[in-house]
């Protein structure tokens, strides 16, 4: 590394020497018809030598070589590389490049221009996210595209996917993340492992009319992940290389010793007397956890100070490879890639690895036939001692008290007598508990295409995928407190079979121009997982089940799904001016009851790009204006915990024992769910109407949409009165809405030598339940043993249901006159008593807010000027809250506590921030009140880099060298929130019903600073 | 073959055969798919072999709802035997305990949907056994009186926990559900003696070998007799002694039951389906799922592992000291039911937290994973009830029900009672209730019988007062518990218990 940087320092010396035999060439850009284009950049290729045309679109540069290149831009117009050779005096003319007219983009079975799209369909440009440490293609995503929710519930555990949610949620128990599609092939589950280097486009179809070509599946938003291609010439060889060290960005932050000390006997003495016990008993003589060590007292710091954030968390190092080679004849193309990455995590003992291989290959075999490949293979190994765990070392960074040792609190070194020996020491669960997990996909495709008449071909594509899932999960006696050794292993396998076979037309007619498909596609998906647990180990160093003496359980199951579809699509324009879009699909699918076997899910959409009338011709300063409405019919057909068979009364074993003496275990069956032939996909109904719009020459670019998403036929799993023998059955019935609008904006703020581009996105989204079970029920959101939400008409799905507090009690009389709820005293909350009946009850429960963001938005400066690049991204949410369900302060000294409690009440002269109540373990907190909601808003620098391109000058005496960049960039520079964890928390639970809940448990986020240095070889 | 591919003909040969192999797979067979791992209802309760199963899960269901979490709770915990100080190690609010308890909390709602998730598994047995053939009639007649027992105990249950309930006695849709209001307290009586009657008629009297556990004639006539007696206390007050007697009569009569000789017998797993078990749930150890939880539960948390397999739990009740005080010297239930001393993780002895130990009988193969039956109806019971059935026809200084609380006295080490220690009715109830207290400790009894005495409203004013909490109880609408919020807030047609 060291070497690397004395030649960057050397480069970067020789960079502004320059080389004789200079001479001065002159010319002139101009547009189309001949009109001077002013301000245009000339810059010679792989120099910092340039300049910009005058106000005559006149240019002079000094040149040193007649073999060098021009590369002529101008905003607006498609860039020219214009040789030299030995003219002295050039013409240079660009064609305009409206909206990027010839930008195409993928729209799932086939792909458009983008300027003549009639649907909301986002696209990720991924130079954005190439010089950041990104793990996977969701992150990639976060805070790119207006409309797309990306939320890291899982902070920073290495090898979590984020939860991504495409204009809003829309559903209350089945699926809510969009459906993904990797060259072609619909994934039977969430997001593959493929490396972002080797992905050329992302495209997020948003809206119904352009999700309904996916029917059943669509409704929550469509991924649509194109993998790079070789292009003619090369070979093209690309090495990137990242290497870079995380550290702990926001963690819980917590009492330390000497607070801990005096929140402890504060606390104790509180709940002693709340107890009703008498002052005179010696403090360490009182009972249970209301006693008090004199040492405490007399001598604080004989004690440790331990944090055991510190002791757990660590610098991790992060590391990522990437090598391609891609290039081609005119008949054959292909592109190799292949990738190494490697995360230690934050915690010890934690991490992630991936490898990765693709492979993509087409070729023209004849001008009739064409043939293609594509292979993408990865292993991602995780290692996890399971930090997440209720009860694991995350929660337990904060829970465990400072004074107790460093290696106390297990059952191999006993437990500390004065808190609760529930708490393991975090430390040692993160040294001893273990969890390796591997994840191998293999995702593999042929096709055949047939060119029939001109214009006309049918494609046949059969694809393979391959998932294998193994994880073997080991505790050891000591962390288990002494209940044994537990070992689980798991794995499971899935097959995806998939056949695709469209027939595809495309042809102009003078100012006509059409695009049609038809076809139809099988998907066949299988999945095994194979589940046993054991325990009896005779000792800790062989963790695999053949060490164990007992087997707990020992289990398999087998699931599967077939979906059989028809579809059609037509794309009309005429004089690229009228543009219309209409497509159906028709579903077949094994996952829906008897009765609702199959299902049509039409669209239409249309365009008018007004800035082509001749009304518009002497508006200038508007080069596009196009307005866009679409209309769209789609489905959900994921099932709440995957079911493959929900509409099935299923049975379910319920044992006894009978016969003389001890007996014998009987086997018995009883129906488990109700059957329900009539259950079928959720259906999504969409409007959405958006406005395209460039202006000067799309200096500034814009597109607004505003949509409105009715899902209804949600599937409900509708609490329904439990004298039928259930609690729960699932029916269509329900509707919620989410309807909102989005900008996403691109303005080249400064042209020239000094480049400031500014790309920015925010999107509002409401979500309202509109119709839920028989007789509107709302449906309770439950955790820890308390009601936390309710997701009730007129709401958001799974809004905070809670009792507003509206300070502290600051006195016995203040007490005595207000309404109360269990036995309130001076410093506990003080509840509203919002119904007015003169008592605290479960009848004051208000709605008082939600997980959903109002906004999010995302912003991305860039400046360049010579080689460097200066990026800057910025995103965040506003207008959400959070739960912290361990408000509930249930332990409170038994065990550590947050240090927002530092702030308590701790006398009428003391009353703290008149927010947090006193310390004692008591009733009052239990109550879920607003004391356990935070905002949730949050924005965050999140990337700032700093990249530098090589003059070409400096290799082009080194064979092969084609380009080289260098950047150095700081992924989560700094939070800006109101939450003592990480904000877009949800490790507790991320359920719609329950969404946004924290339990301690979230693991950090990192920040990440990244040296990269990207090498092209020719 | 060798196909030219530069000619036209052959192009549309290739496309035609292409679509012929996928349209072959595009039909509704494809998607006709059936779950290989999933076992549907559909038809099952219409075989025979389907209703032998289902009759097994139901009886399953009793020991979800009889030895369960929420049954300790609403039934010993309520009571004065039971004090958990607010510091031990546990989680719970102890609403029960403390007479706050609110609609939310998860525990009604788990005695609610529980019990009635098994009275449907009866339901789905009676209303489709009757289409399916049985060469044996016999052994049909008895499934649907063993479903009618089940139901009753069912129904039994719930009307001393929540009041008169909705009654089911067949498969319903959601929608019909909602329409369904509550019963009264006597119209759920009702049904659940008719019930139990029509099991008195199909039952036999025993079962031979794989059998033995089902519910018996005696079974139904034992909980019959309880019924009676419930009802003759508070809240309906209908005097039902005589009929209660007639059938606690024919179960003493028939011979085939024993008052054990010692009282550790009672408990003691070589017992186990002996001579005391007029209906016991049955427990498996070892069998993975069909263990009994409750001595684990009843375990501290803090208990070591090495002096207690595999632990105990956060929800232990401990014992109050108005228990422990209400022993009289030499009673041998004491130790035998009270663990008054237990060694902790840190290797202390713990003193002051008395457990209840009673079922803790032989070696759990994992925690909550017990072999001992749990008792339903014990032939003890039958004969203290029978007992008080015969009080309340009339006291009789030397007659049978003295008899039977002095047996019942000595088998526990204690001294008899003399007519001049009990010399009316009034104070034979009373004598009774302090026996009944310490003979089913840790049984589920403590509550109920506090209950239908209505001693329950003056004994917890003063119990609660020892520790400032008088003033928590404010009624007797506090002796049935709220109906759970969910259930109100799914079903238009319930109504709240008064006081919540």
């Amino acid at each position: 590394m060291k070497q690397f940087f004395y030649l960057l320092i050397i480069f970067l010396l020789f960079s502004g020497m320059s080389i004789a035999q200079q001479r001065v060439i002159k010319g002139v850009v101009k547009n189309e018809k001949g009109n001077v284009l002013v301000g245009a950049n000339v810059m010679v290729i792989g120099t910092t030598n340039g300049t910009i045309t005058d106000a005559n679109g006149g240019f002079t540069l000094r040149i040193n070589r007649d073999d060098a290149i021009l590369k002529v831009s101008y905003l607006g117009f498609q860039s020219r590389d214009v040789p030299i050779s030995n003219q002295t005096f050039l013409n240079i003319r660009l064609n305009s490049n409206s909206v990027g007219l010839s930008e195409v983009v993928a729209i799932g079975y086939g792909s458009m221009k983008s300027a003549n799209l009639t649907n909301a369909v986002a696209e990720m440009k991924m130079n954005k996210v190439q010089n950041r440490p990104i793990t996977g293609i969701g992150s990639a995503l976060e805070g790119q595209l207006a409309g797309v929710r990306v939320q890291t519930a899982d902070g920073g555990l290495p090898g979590a996917a984020p939860s991504i949610t495409v204009r809003g949620i829309g559903s209350i128990n089945g699926g809510t993340g969009p459906l993904y599609v990797v060259d072609g092939i619909p994934l039977s589950g969430g997001l593959d492992n493929i490396s972002t280097s080797d992905i050329a486009s992302i495209e997020v179809l948003k809206d119904a009319a352009s999700a309904a070509i996916y029917g059943s599946r669509g409704s929550n938003g469509v991924v649509l992940i194109t993998t790079k291609q070789g292009k003619e010439g090369g070979p093209v060889i690309n090495l990137n290389v990242q290497t870079g060290i995380q550290e702990v960005m926001k963690t819980y932050q917590v009492m330390n010793r000497d607070q801990w000390i005096k929140f402890a006997i504060e606390e104790r003495t509180n709940t002693y007397a709340l107890n009703g016990g008498n002052p005179n008993v010696p403090i360490q003589d009182r009972p249970g956890f209301t006693a008090i060590d004199p040492k405490w007292i007399s001598d604080p710091n004989s004690f440790p100070d331990n944090n055991w954030a510190d002791l757990i968390y660590r610098k991790a190092p992060f590391q990522n490879y990437h090598l391609s080679v891609s290039g081609g004849s005119q008949n054959t193309k292909y592109y190799f890639g292949g990738e190494y990455m490697n995360q230690e995590g934050l915690m010890i003992n934690s991490g992630y690895k991936r490898y990765s291989l693709i492979a993509n290959v087409e070729s023209h075999v004849n001008k009739w036939i064409e043939l293609g490949l594509n292979l993408n293979a990865n292993i991602a190994s995780t290692t996890n001692p399971d930090a997440e765990n209720i009860g694991g070392p995350v929660s337990r960074a904060v829970f465990m008290p400072p004074i107790v040792g460093i290696d106390q609190n297990t059952d191999a070194t006993g437990f500390n007598p004065w808190v609760l020996s529930a708490l393991v020491n975090p430390l040692q669960w993160a040294k001893q508990v273990t969890d390796p997990s591997n994840d191998s996909r293999l995702l593999s495709s042929f096709y055949a295409q047939v060119n029939i008449l001109d214009g006309l071909n049918f494609r046949s594509t059969v694809s393979a995928g391959l998932q294998n899932s193994r994880d073997n999960y080991y505790m050891p006696n000591s962390i288990n407190r002494g209940k044994g050794s537990l070992a689980d292993f798991s794995t499971g396998m899935t097959v995806n079979l998939l056949s695709n076979n469209i027939f595809t037309y495309d042809n102009t007619f003078g100012k006509s121009h059409i695009n049609a498909i038809a076809g139809f596609t099988a998907q066949k998906i299988d999945a095994q997982s194979n589940y046993a647990q054991a325990t009896g180990f005779p000792n800790d160093a062989v963790r695999t089940l053949n060490a164990a003496t007992q087997i707990l359980s020992a289990t398999s199951s087998t699931t599967g799904s077939r979906l059989l579809s028809y579809l059609a699509r037509a794309i009309y324009s005429y004089n690229d001016r009228y543009l219309f879009t209409a497509s159906i699909r028709r579903d077949g699918s094994s996952k829906f009851g008897t009765n609702n076997k199959w299902g049509w899910f039409p669209s239409v959409s249309a365009g008018w790009r007004i800035s082509d009338e001749n009304f518009m011709k002497d508006v200038h300063f508007i080069n596009n204006l196009k307005l866009r409405a679409s209309y769209g019919i789609t489905g959900n057909n994921s099932f709440p915990g995957n079911n493959d068979f929900p509409s099935i009364g299923a049975l379910a074993q319920a044992n006894y024992v009978f016969g003389s003496g001890l007996g014998n275990k009987i086997i018995g069956l009883r129906q488990s769910t109700l059957s329900n032939p009539d259950l079928t996909w959720e259906k999504d109904k969409s409007t959405d109407i958006g406005l395209d719009i460039g202006i000067l020459n799309n200096r500034i670019s814009a597109s607004i949409d505003w949509y409105d998403r009715l899902t209804y036929g949600l599937l409900l799993n509708v609490p329904v009165p439990q004298i039928t023998g259930f609690s729960n059955a699932y029916q269509n019935v329900g509707k919620v809405d989410n309807r909102g609008f989005e900008l996403e904006l691109d303005a080249h703020v400064l042209t020239g030598r000094f480049k400031w581009d500014l790309g920015g996105n925010i999107s509002h989204n409401k979500n309202t339940v509109k119709q839920l079970g028989p007789g509107n029920t709302p449906i309770p959101g439950v955790a820890r043993g308390t009601i936390v939400s309710l997701t009730k008409v007129g709401d958001p799905i799974g809004s905070y249901y809670l009792i507003p507090v509206v300070g502290i009690f600051q006195t016995q009389e203040e007490v005595d006159t207000s309404p109360v709820s269990k036995v309130e005293n001076p410093g506990d909350l003080k509840y509203k008593d919002t119904n007015g009946d003169d008592v605290i009850n479960d009848a004051d429960r208000q709605i008082v807010g939600h997980n959903n963001p109002n906004y999010i938005w995302g912003m991305t400066n860039s400046f360049q000027y010579k080689n460097f690049t200066l990026s800057v991204f910025l995103q965040g949410v506003w207008g959400n809250s959070l739960v912290s369900t361990s408000m509930a302060g249930e332990g409170q000294s038994r065990q550590n506590n947050l240090s927002l409690f530092l702030d308590r009440w701790e006398s009428p002269d003391h009353p703290g921030n008149g927010k947090v109540p006193r310390a004692a373990v008591t009733a009052n907190l239990t109550t879920a009140s607003t004391f356990w909601m935070f905002n949730a808003s949050y924005w965050r620098i999140q990337n700032i880099s700093l990249g530098y391109a090589f003059p070409d000058e400096l290799f082009h005496k080194i064979k092969g060298i084609s380009g080289v960049n260098a950047y150095l960039s700081v992924e989560n520079i700094a939070s800006f929130d109101h939450y003592y964890g990480v904000p877009e928390t949800g490790s507790q639970s991320n359920d719609p019903l329950t969404p946004g809940l924290d339990a301690l448990t979230t693991y950090p986020l990192a920040r990440t600073f990244t040296f990269g240095l990207n090498l092209s070889f020719k | 073959m060798i196909l030219n591919l530069r000619k036209m003909k052959n192009r549309h040969y290739i496309i035609l055969l292409l679509l012929s192999v996928f349209a072959s797979a595009c039909s509704d067979k494809f998607i006709n798919f059936t779950p290989p791992s999933i076992n549907s209802a559909e038809g099952f309760f219409n075989t025979k072999e389907g209703v032998d199963q289902a009759v097994i899960g139901a009886y399953n269901g009793l020991q979800e709802v009889e030895a369960s979490n929420f049954a300790e709770l609403m039934n010993e915990e309520r009571s004065d035997n039971v004090w958990t100080p607010s510091v031990v190690s546990s989680y719970n609010d102890l609403s029960v305990q403390k007479f706050l308890v609110s609609s939310s909390e998860p525990f009604l709602d788990d005695a609610w949907s529980d019990t009635y998730d098994v009275i449907h598994r009866c339901n789905l047995v009676l209303e489709n056994i009757g289409s399916v053939s049985f060469s044996d009639t016999t052994l049909k007649s008895q499934y649907i009186g063993q479903m009618e027992f089940i139901r009753a105990l069912m129904y039994f249950d719930l009307v001393r926990y929540f009041g008169g309930v909705p009654l089911v006695t067949k498969s319903v849709t959601p929608e019909e559900a909602t329409k369904i209001k509550r019963a009264t307290v006597q119209e759920t009586y009702n049904l659940i003696i008719n019930d139990l009657k029509d099991a008195i008629n199909r039952l036999p009297k025993t079962y031979a070998g794989a059998d033995i556990g089902r519910a018996t004639k005696y079974s139904a006539e034992g909980l019959l007799g309880r019924v009676y007696v419930a009802m003759g206390g508070y809240p309906l007050k209908a005097p039902m002694w005589s009929a209660a007697k007639g059938l606690f009569e024919d179960i003493i009569s028939s011979g085939q039951f024993q008052f054990l000789p010692t009282y550790a017998g009672v408990f003691n797993l070589a017992n186990e389906n002996g001579p005391q078990c007029v209906f016991y749930v049955q427990f498996k150890a070892g069998a993975n799922d069909v263990g009994n939880p409750i001595p684990t539960r009843n375990a501290d948390n803090d208990v070591n592992p090495s002096t207690f397999p595999f632990g105990g739990s956060p929800d232990a009740p401990i014992v109050s000291q108005d228990l422990i005080d209400s022993y009289e010297p030499g009673d041998v239930r004491y130790a035998h039911d009270i663990r008054l001393k237990w060694v902790n993780k840190s290797g202390d002895t713990v003193s002051n937290l008395p457990t209840i130990q009673k079922f803790a009988q032989g070696t759990p193969a994992k925690a909550s994973d017990w072999d001992i039956n749990w008792p339903v109806i014990r032939y003890g019971d039958v004969l203290m009830m029978y007992a008080e059935c015969l009080n309340e026809l009339g006291y009789d200084p030397n007659g049978q029900a003295m008899q039977i609380l002095n047996m019942v006295r000595t088998r526990a080490g204690l001294p008899s009672k003399t007519p001049a220690e009990i010399p009316n009715q009034q104070a034979f109830r009373a004598a009774m209730e302090e026996e009944r207290r310490h003979e089913f400790v840790g049984e589920n009894f403590r509550w109920n019988d506090l209950v239908r005495t209505d001693m329950a409203f003056d004994t917890m004013k003063h119990f609660l007062g020892e520790f400032g909490m008088g003033n928590n109880l404010k009624s007797r609408d506090q002796y049935l518990y709220p109906i759970p919020l969910q259930v109100l807030e799914v079903n238009p047609s319930m109504s709240q218990n008064p006081g919540y």
